[in-house]
């Protein structure tokens, strides 16, 4: 059997060993930041995609005439009974206008409607355009989606 | 195997866990990127789908209060249903929500002795050169009472048939 001796290498694997701590040391400081970030991201893009989804499912709610029936001159919906899993849905102060003035004859083309807050008493022309904020429970994020919601005849 | 041959192993090994890591990060960065672009893209088409529907709701209360639109040979209309070239004119309606503009286009009743006004809406959004939503709408003369308005479809363009 070969005897390996020991002076023969001064102080080479310490050198490397030190070398290679380091380096690994790095890389593995990279690595961790790296994944945090990377998990933070994944969080927040997954929350942003849940408020879309329900900021969705708050437009159709608002539209649906169901669920929600028009009401004349209204300054806000209620979301009371809208399953909002886990974000907070709301329609701000103002966030509801009323299409006003409304023609009062034959229109030229193109024609844009006017909208105004609504407020108790107004004029209403059975048109309005609703602003719906939905946001995380931490406030992370944040959707706003505007729709138009008819009077159904 | 003498040990001197070991020279420097542990640099090339850690040199190539380092590769690796950075390519595993690299991938971790292409995903977010693109889990970020899948965010705005679902946004962008909610605003669009919106902005439509809008538009073309606010074109059929129009019609409600206006008994002109859609009349036969209305010329704020066409006789015929619009191409997906743009800019369609005449242009009926223009309105702008979530930050999108949509122009709505009409077509008007082909019977001009009929009372009730049958008339089809088409809405564009600015950024597109393709129609978004197609409704087809009824209004209904009454005698006694206001006039009202019958939906009988709904297309959403882009998905199942084209309009």
């Amino acid at each position: 059997m070969r005897r390996v001796s020991i002076d023969s290498e001064p102080g080479f694997s310490l050198a490397e060993l030190l070398v290679t701590i380091v380096i690994v040391g790095v890389t593995f400081t990279a690595l961790l930041g790296g994944l945090m970030t990377s998990t933070s991201v994944s969080s927040l893009h997954r929350k942003q995609a849940a408020a879309d989804a329900v900021a969705r499912s708050a437009a159709e709610w608002v539209k649906d005439s169901v669920a929600n029936p028009y009401f004349p001159c209204a300054t806000t919906y209620s979301f009371s009974s809208f399953p909002a899993n886990g974000f907070l849905v709301s329609i701000p102060v103002g966030g509801v206008e009323n299409w006003n003035p409304a023609p009062a004859g034959p229109v030229a083309a193109p024609y844009t409607p006017g909208f105004e807050t609504s407020q108790p008493g107004c004029s209403d022309h059975g048109l309005q355009r609703i602003t719906i904020v939905v946001r995380s429970s931490d406030s992370q994020v944040s959707e706003t989606v505007q729709v138009i919601k008819r009077v159904v005849s | 195997m003498r040990l001197h041959e070991e020279d420097g192993q542990a640099l090339v090994l850690a040199l190539g866990f380092l590769i690796f890591v950075g390519l595993v990060v690299g991938a971790m960065l292409t995903l977010a990127y693109a889990n970020e672009l899948s965010t705005q893209r679902l946004g962008d088409q909610r605003n669009t789908v919106y902005a439509a529907d809008g538009a073309t709701d606010a074109a059929i209360q129009l019609g409600l209060v206006d008994a002109t639109v859609g009349r036969y040979g209305d010329g704020r209309c066409q006789a015929t249903l619009p191409s997906s070239a743009l800019p369609p004119t005449p242009i009926l309606l223009t309105t702008t929500s979530n930050n999108t503009a949509a122009n709505v286009v009409c077509t008007w009743s082909s019977d001009a002795l009929n009372v009730d006004r049958s008339v089809t809406f088409t809405t564009f959004v600015a950024s597109q050169p393709t129609p978004v939503v197609q409704a087809a709408v009824i209004y209904h003369f009454h005698l006694s009472g206001p006039m009202t308005v019958e939906v009988t479809s709904w297309t959403y363009c882009t998905h199942g048939p084209s309009c």
